[in-house]
């Protein structure tokens, strides 16, 4: 009993700890000199936003935003985050500063002390000391990084099979103090093993190793063994790492002070913090790190006992329940869906067979696969297969799979439960039921069947539209549409009704005109005047939109300026025809040429109607 | 009595669209001689003969049988006879004749697992683009035209007396019907051309266009490759789906697309 109780109080830290956000806040060191920063590290794990945290104002200290990381990490399918906030604290005075609770999104931390000594010296400077380098930092360039690789299962078996897929995490390591400025992704040595899903980006993390601290970069990724054999497993990966240099000499006066407590604790590259090291003088070095070779044995599987039906799953399987109709006819297709889940190799997991075997015909299955993790390791696949009933009868249906053990080391046998199913119908063959050309292959046919028929086949295998006879086919359609656009283009001028309205008009007002040139020849007076009036009703009638037969004298007068050629006209008009009145022949040529500037007048374009209107009266008076 | 094309124009357009689907599909019907030639093929198959089946499959072919089944089953048998690399190029060009037949798209994706071969899937409007054959889509762009073309003209001549709303709206589809054939066809042709297959078992994306270059990395029979227009004698400049680029040799690919020989 005694041992679960620490499992379950952390089971129960965990809990707690996924249900709010956490803050946890840092300062290092905990103690400077005037004139020196320290770093606060504040962390929020489980924060739904990344809005940097409220920092308490601190009399004689401030607080300058020097960066942000995030971390996302997928965990067996869980996902936790958290982003952190890096502040340089300076102090403007000396004296022991209390930094109270930082809060962030319903959380708060503990309170922070700091204390700050005049050891320094050194005026307080906001943008930090380039340069200001620790005198005696000391890295060990031998132990500054180092890959590892870790397996799940922590190496409790000394071997893999062939197929077997078994979760790693690659771990490189690269001590605090030193700039990671490139890293590839890490690769295995030589050709026995493969690596599956390997994660795009690594997880970050920090953590002390022999009181040393490190910054750990964690790829995950799935292992598999290719060949059998005795191999030995190493990653390799290459990475750009700037290490701080030992200050320059003539900067001696601004070195960091030794701490009171001892050289040790602040000679410790970790306390060069990121922003101390941006300012610092930093070698450049491409570094590659290997991790140390792991023995690692890679049986085959085992020949014997191995169940027909094996397609290469290797791991550990459990199938989940299934429905299917409890009455069928032979011949009628159906869908059955079963599940598979558990860990192992997913993609070598193939659709469980369908009990009692024999009885169906089955078809290539579609499947679904909902990943537990990162790597595919954990996965659920559900099977949609279609299946065909052969045989008549009440039946026991299931489904079983076949699949290696690699714990046990032997091959395993899993069934569903069975249910029971009355089949109606004649006894179909597997051949009648085999699917015709177009339908999916069989299941137990690795390739869909041979066409019977040559079939039909284009003349020339071109696509159509490269063929110049298709093409110039469409010009048919083309030439359609053209000869349409046009017609509509020549209907719209032809049958407008103003277009037919002012068409009629001219022609009455020529054929008027006309009649007025004949009469001035046969110097009639009467008819003169007559299509004189007619010509220029005709031209108002278009321009008032009204009968030309409806413009009286009275109408002229109303509407026309007074004295105008047209009222004159008119009035000329009238007066020969209702008064006797006999012009002078003489003047029939100007009256002739007063109507036509009339009519010009009045079918002036639109733009300039206006003006017209005011001119038409001020056209000068005949002698 | 003036004539009008108010209930011929429908009759008409469907006509057209179907004759032109037909048109599409049509071609010429196998032979007595062409189809004793495919039974004997496929008997060859079944007897586990590839070389023959092979042989047969391709004297048809080039005799312009080109139908997907001669392709199919010509990949099937370079299937059976461990050629993944041509059998994957043919499973490719069944498809393009029919690229609705489960059969074909089951076949390319078994060769495909069988040789490891990892395609990215296409995305959307590609496998839209895709649903058809290239001739199907002409076909409906082909009944789109025709369709404008003779709403155009009925409108035209005023022998159609459908509400305006009505021939608008025969328009627009009309006009869909033509132009998202137009754009499928540019989809596949942008995605289909330069493909080729790698179809021999030793080949190798080259630094420079000589036998004896640097290798930029090996090529397993059956992988996509695109092939680009810079020549330089026996090598083509291919460029792989990751972008990487590199010169391969004439005979150690196929182009997907099918020509008459």
């Amino acid at each position: 009993m005694r041992p679960l109780l620490p499992t379950f109080l952390l089971l129960a830290s965990v809990l707690v700890a996924q249900a709010a956000p956490q803050i946890e806040a840092q300062i290092q060191p905990s103690e400077i000199g005037l004139g020196e920063s320290a770093r606060l590290t504040v962390t929020l794990s489980g924060a739904t936003s990344k809005t940097p945290p409220e920092l308490p104002e601190v009399d004689g200290l401030s607080f300058q935003a020097a960066g942000q990381s995030s971390q996302i990490s997928i965990i067996n399918g869980k996902t936790s985050s958290s982003v952190g906030f890096t502040y340089r604290v300076t102090a403007e005075r000396t004296g022991e500063f209390e930094i109270p609770a930082i809060r962030a999104q319903n959380a708060q931390s503990k309170a922070l002390k700091l204390r700050v000594d005049a050891t320094g010296k050194v005026a307080p400077n906001p943008l930090g000391n380039p340069g200001t380098a620790p005198a005696d930092i000391d890295i060990d360039t031998e132990g500054l990084a180092f890959l590892k690789v870790e397996r799940a299962d922590n190496g409790e078996r000394d071997h893999l099979y062939v197929g077997e897929l078994t979760p790693i995490a690659i771990r490189a390591f690269f001590r605090e103090g030193t700039q990671v400025s490139q890293v590839t992704r890490p690769t295995l040595d030589g050709g026995a093993f493969t690596l599956h899903q390997l994660s795009e980006d690594p997880q970050q993390q920090s953590t002390t190793i022999d009181g040393k601290r490190y910054r750990v970069l964690t790829w995950f990724a799935g292992l598999s063994g290719v060949k059998a054999g005795d191999e030995k497993l190493a990653a390799t990966l290459n990475a750009t790492v700037g290490i701080p240099q030992a200050p320059n000499p003539r900067r001696a006066p601004q070195r960091r002070p030794r701490s009171p407590f001892g050289g040790s604790l602040f000679d410790d590259p970790f306390f060069d913090s990121a922003f101390d090291s941006f300012f610092q003088r930093m070698e450049q070095r491409q570094i590659s790190l290997s991790s140390e070779a792991m023995p690692l044995a890679i049986k085959s599987l085992p020949t014997e006992n191995r169940p027909a039906s094996f397609d290469g799953a290797v791991g550990q399987f459990k199938l989940g329940h299934f429905s299917v109709p409890t009455e069928l006819e032979t011949g009628s297709p159906i869908e059955l869906k079963v599940t598979v889940s558990g860990k192992g190799n997913f993609d070598r997991v193939t659709a469980p067979q369908i009990l009692p075997a024999g009885k169906w015909k089955t078809y290539t299955a579609k499947h679904r696969t909902e990943p537990g993790d990162t790597v595919g390791y954990k996965a659920s696949k559900t099977f949609t297969l279609p299946a065909i009933a052969l045989e008549p009868g009440d039946h026991e249906v299931g489904f079983s799979f076949d699949y290696f053990d690699p714990v046990s080391g032997s091959f395993e046998t899993i069934s569903t439960q069975t249910m029971p199913v009355a089949i109606s119908g004649a006894s179909i063959s597997a051949v009648e039921a085999a699917p015709q050309p177009g339908a999916a292959p069989a299941a137990s046919d690795a390739l869909a069947p041979l066409r019977d028929s040559a079939g039909r086949s284009p003349n020339d295998p071109a696509p159509l539209y490269t063929q110049s006879w298709f093409l110039a086919l469409q010009a048919i359609p083309a030439a359609a549409l053209i000869a349409a656009g046009v017609i509509s283009i020549f209907r719209r001028r032809h049958y407008d009704p103003i277009s037919v309205q002012h068409r009629a008009t001219r022609k009455a007002i020529d054929t008027h005109l006309k009649g007025l040139a004949v009469a001035r020849q046969s110097q009639d007076g009467s008819s003169f005047f007559a299509h004189a009036r007619r010509a220029l009703q005709h031209q108002l009638a278009e321009e008032w939109n009204c009968h030309a037969e409806a413009i009286t004298n009275e109408d002229i007068s109303q509407r026309l300026p007074k004295g105008s050629d047209v009222a004159r006209v008119f009035a000329m008009a009238d007066a020969v025809e209702f008064s006797g009145v006999r012009p002078d022949p003489d003047s029939y040529g100007e009256w002739q040429d007063r109507v036509e500037t009339a009519l010009a007048a009045i079918d002036a374009p639109q733009a300039t109607k206006s003006e017209q209107k005011q001119t038409w009266g001020e056209v000068p008076q005949p002698a | 009595m003036k004539f009008k094309l108010t209930c011929i124009l429908p009759v008409a357009i469907m006509a057209v669209a179907a004759l032109s689907y037909h048109l599409a599909a049509l071609g010429k019907q196998a032979s007595a001689e062409s189809e004793n030639a495919f039974a004997s093929a496929k008997r060859a198959v079944e007897e586990e003969n590839y070389a023959d089946a092979i042989d047969g499959y391709s004297s048809l072919i080039e005799s312009g049988q080109h139908s997907a089944a001669s392709y199919h089953n010509l990949a099937v048998a370079h299937h059976r006879s461990g050629d993944l690399g041509r059998a994957i190029l043919n499973y490719e060009r069944a498809a393009k004749l029919d690229p609705r037949a489960s059969d074909i798209r089951a076949n390319l994706e078994r060769a495909r697992k069988d040789s490891a071969i990892l395609e990215a899937p296409a995305p959307g409007y590609e496998r839209m683009a895709n649903s058809l054959s290239p001739n199907a889509w002409s076909a409906i762009a082909a009944s789109g035209l025709f369709a404008l073309g003779l709403i155009a003209v009925g409108r035209a001549m005023r022998l159609l007396d459908w509400p305006s709303r009505a021939i608008r709206a025969s328009a627009t589809i009309a006009v869909a019907a033509v132009t998202l054939p137009a754009a499928a066809l540019a989809v596949q042709h942008r995605a289909s051309e330069g493909r080729a297959i790698v179809t021999s078992a030793d080949t190798s994306l080259r630094v420079s266009p000589f036998d004896l270059a640097k290798t930029v990395t090996g090529l397993k029979p059956g992988k996509a490759i695109h092939i680009l227009p810079e020549k330089h004698g026996d090598f083509h400049l291919a460029q792989l789906e990751s972008g990487q680029k590199g010169w391969v040799k004439a005979s150690e690919f196929e182009n997907t697309n099918i020509t008459a020989k």
